[in-house]
């Protein structure tokens, strides 16, 4: 039998325990429910809250006349909620047939206990189309913004490549991510106790935030001509690569900047990563006799005049115990002008000049060019090249020097000096980005050119330019270089590639260069052409200069130098007033009779009606584009020298 | 005990002046017009409700009609420009400098000018 009193006890005891875990799961319930807790309030949240980032549309890349280089748009991306689907390998099937991604992989996606997972981004339209047509449980599209390179590989270096999530990773698309991309934005949505999104649809209202566009100095038609004779050039010669730049010589934008082989932006991860960068401003080389322009620069500026006479050797020059100095295609010059040591490319006769000049002030001209640092070119990856301090320089490095070796510079570096040379000594920043436009404001920030500094004198630049037209003269190393309509001033490079294994130079590997700038008299466009290892022939004068001058020719038929255009003005006033007054040439006469009523027009091309015009010595009013439709005056009505007519054009649909 | 005898008091008051009325056969006159614009006020009273509950439901119903219209139209404005971001693409491609080059060339056999053949518009 139980004592009673135990009994009582026993009862009281288990009361108490009973009310200790009462109160103790009251007060935990009261603690968890009342006291803020960051931790599990973010467990809560994670059970019952989903979240999905929406990218913003990315800025649109433009070349000057507004013609796009990189378009964002929307293509659908497929994904998948696999606590919905009740039979993923029937799915994985179904959607395999449709998208052609193997239903393996689509299988090892969707079996995965989680409730958002991407099945393939950015589809092409026709795959997103079906699977739209054949909507199956648990299966979804969302749309994402896809980059576009309408030109394909045109200026593909330069502009770069975007990556899955829209993020900049290469060229200008990289360098100027932080505005190209715009916000993004992120929807919350609340989920119920399956895993299912409540108040889907809202996708459907939040847009996000899009990014600035962008309007590069770029000609879209001046870049893929070179581009096209830079392949020619390279195929020909069977280079390794090229490069191209073409810069506007008084503000420093670029017009054109070219590299081959080409890269394609639309399908990046085909071909190797070296095809990526941008070699006009990563790769460092030694420049070889373009470099002697600098040096010229600095003789002009000690007081060094072009008709001062220099002992060339005889081809053959001991600058020291262990070093000799030879000229190219072994020339053996005697004495030889300072003017003509350029026009020849004498390397004896510049090592003689920049010993004359001195150590010190050849590195000061050489810092002062901008060599040895970047240029501030708002394209990424520029290499500042290699100047080594003027204490380290001996005899040797300060003769090779000035002939492009022992120095490494980049093409954009050499680009601008030679501009800077164009633009009377005034040293400007190359630029690409030439506006930005805000899509929200419609604000346009428009790029300044930037002078950053007078690094010869306005003469010494004149008597230097003088200098320079002589190399592209009769019997000149830059011979093949001149054109027929304008003075060409440049200076031709043929430099031998370093050994980067062991000392010295490689015998059989050559970087051939022309550096210039047109119309010399009144010096517009700066450019830079560069052949890497061509296998055929190395000389400059026959791989780089022909080269130069296609460009060249090609820069000036689409951006004709405001002396081309007064010129041709001119001629056009001339012939009119030769109409007007000269009667006595039968000839004339005849051609004056034969325009003095309207012809009809209609039908005509745009060059036959703007020929008559000239012809006739009447005044065309082009309006729009095409075949003519419509003209001012009536077929056979009188005209008269200097009259006004406008003609109406409009393009031909098949 | 006083309270209830003055309550039985006063319903023997009542019931003796109810005995005088009828007593006395005056017929009850009833206002007909008076009741007609009674019950018409109430009928336009309750009309007037009825309407404000049927335009309410109506203003209800007409919101969630124009919310699937706006719905609608707005994806249909969507559809429309994402084609014509499309077709914008389309057009970038179709006339970017390498496809025409080749088409003048090939297709056309044009060639390109020579410099003194390039006449420069104003």
């Amino acid at each position: 039998m139980i004592h009673q009193g135990f009994l009582k006890i026993r009862i009281l005891a288990i009361f108490f325990v009973g009310i200790f875990f009462f109160l103790f799961i009251i007060g935990r319930a009261l603690q968890l429910q009342l006291i803020p807790n960051r931790k599990l309030a973010e467990l809560a949240k994670r059970q019952y809250r989903t979240a999905i980032t929406l990218f913003p549309k990315r800025g649109t890349i433009y070349d000057r006349n507004m013609n796009e280089l990189a378009v964002s748009r929307k293509v659908g991306s497929l994904f998948a909620n696999p606590n919905k689907i009740k039979a993923p390998k029937y799915v994985a099937r179904r959607l395999s047939a449709l998208t052609g991604i193997s239903d393996y992989k689509i299988y090892q996606k969707i079996k995965s206990k989680k409730s958002f997972v991407w099945i393939e981004r950015l589809l092409g339209d026709s795959v997103t189309q079906r699977i739209k047509e054949h909507p199956m449980e648990g299966i979804g599209i969302l749309d994402e913004y896809k980059r576009f390179y309408p030109n394909q590989e045109l200026a593909g270096q330069l502009l770069g490549v975007v990556g899955i999530d829209s993020q900049g990773i290469e060229g200008l698309e990289y360098s100027h991510d932080d505005v190209l991309f715009g916000k993004k934005s992120s929807i919350k949505m609340i989920r119920d106790a399956l895993g299912r999104p409540i108040s889907f649809d809202e996708t459907l209202f939040v847009e996000p935030q899009e990014g600035v566009s962008l309007i590069l100095s770029i000609e879209q038609s001046l870049q893929f001509m070179i581009e096209k004779e830079l392949e020619l050039a390279v195929i020909k010669f069977q280079a390794r690569r090229g490069a191209a730049m073409v810069q506007d010589v008084r503000t420093g934008e670029i017009l054109a900047m070219a590299n081959y082989p080409f890269f394609n932006p639309n399908r990046f991860f085909s071909g190797g990563r070296s095809h990526w960068k941008n070699a006009a401003l990563t790769d460092a080389f030694e420049p070889g006799s373009t470099f002697k322009v600098i040096l010229s620069a600095l003789a002009l500026e000690e007081g060094i005049s072009p008709s001062e006479r220099f002992f060339c050797e005889n081809g053959f020059y001991r600058v020291n115990r262990e070093a000799a100095i030879r000229e190219a295609e072994n020339h053996k010059y005697g004495w030889l002008s300072f003017s003509d040591i350029l026009k020849f490319s004498s390397n004896i006769g510049a090592a003689k000049i920049a010993s004359q000049a001195g150590k010190i002030a050849f590195s000061r001209k050489i810092l002062e060019f901008g060599f040895g640092r970047k240029t501030g070119i708002d394209a990424p990856g520029e290499s500042p090249g290699i100047v080594r301090p003027y204490k380290e320089w001996g005899l040797v490095d300060l003769s090779n020097i000035a002939f492009g070796q022992g120095i490494s510079v980049t093409a954009i570096q050499l680009v601008s000096a030679i501009s800077a040379i164009a633009n009377g000594g005034r040293l400007m920043r190359p630029f690409i980005v030439k506006k930005k436009i805000d899509p929200k404001m419609g604000e346009v920030i428009e790029t300044k050119p930037q002078f950053m500094a007078q690094v010869i004198s306005p003469e010494v630049a004149r008597r230097l330019t003088r200098m320079l037209v002589r190399v592209t003269e009769q019997g000149g190393t830059g011979f093949t270089a001149a054109m027929n309509e304008y003075k060409v001033a440049g200076k031709t490079g043929t430099a031998q590639k370093p050994d980067l294994q062991g000392r010295g130079y490689l015998s059989d590997k050559y970087i051939s260069s022309f550096l210039g700038f047109f119309p010399a008299d009144h010096p517009h466009y700066a450019i830079f052409v560069m052949i890497d290892e061509p296998k055929k022939n190395y000389y400059a004068a026959e791989v780089a200069a022909p080269l130069f001058k296609q460009i060249a020719i090609l820069t000036a038929q689409l951006f004709p130098p405001l002396s081309k255009l007064v010129s041709q003005m001119k001629s056009q006033k001339k012939a009119q007033k030769k109409k007007e007054t000269d009667f006595h040439d039968i000839s004339e006469r005849e051609s004056a009779i034969k325009w003095d009523k309207m012809p009809n027009l209609r039908g005509k091309s745009m060059y036959d009606v703007l020929k008559f015009g000239r012809e006739a010595g009447i005044n065309i009013v082009v309006r729009g584009s095409g075949i003519a439709v419509d003209q001012c005056r009536d077929e056979g009505s009188l005209i008269e020298v200097g009259q006004s007519c406008m003609v109406t054009f409009k393009a031909q649909t098949p | 005990m006083n309270l209830m005898k003055r309550k039985s008091i006063a319903y023997r008051s009542l019931q003796r002046a109810e005995h005088i009325l009828y007593k006395q056969k005056r017929s009850l006159t009833v206002d007909r017009t008076a009741v007609f614009f009674g019950i018409l006020k109430l009928f336009l009273l309750g009309c007037f409700l009825t309407g404000i509950v049927l335009f309410y439901v109506w203003s209800r119903v007409e919101v969630v009609r124009l919310n699937y219209k706006i719905l609608e139209v707005t994806k249909e404005e969507r559809r429309h420009f994402m084609k014509n971001e499309r077709l914008k693409i389309e057009l970038a491609t179709l006339s970017s400098p390498s496809r025409l080059s080749s088409m003048a060339t090939e297709r056309f056999h044009l060639k390109n000018p020579k410099h003194e053949q390039i006449i420069y518009m104003k």
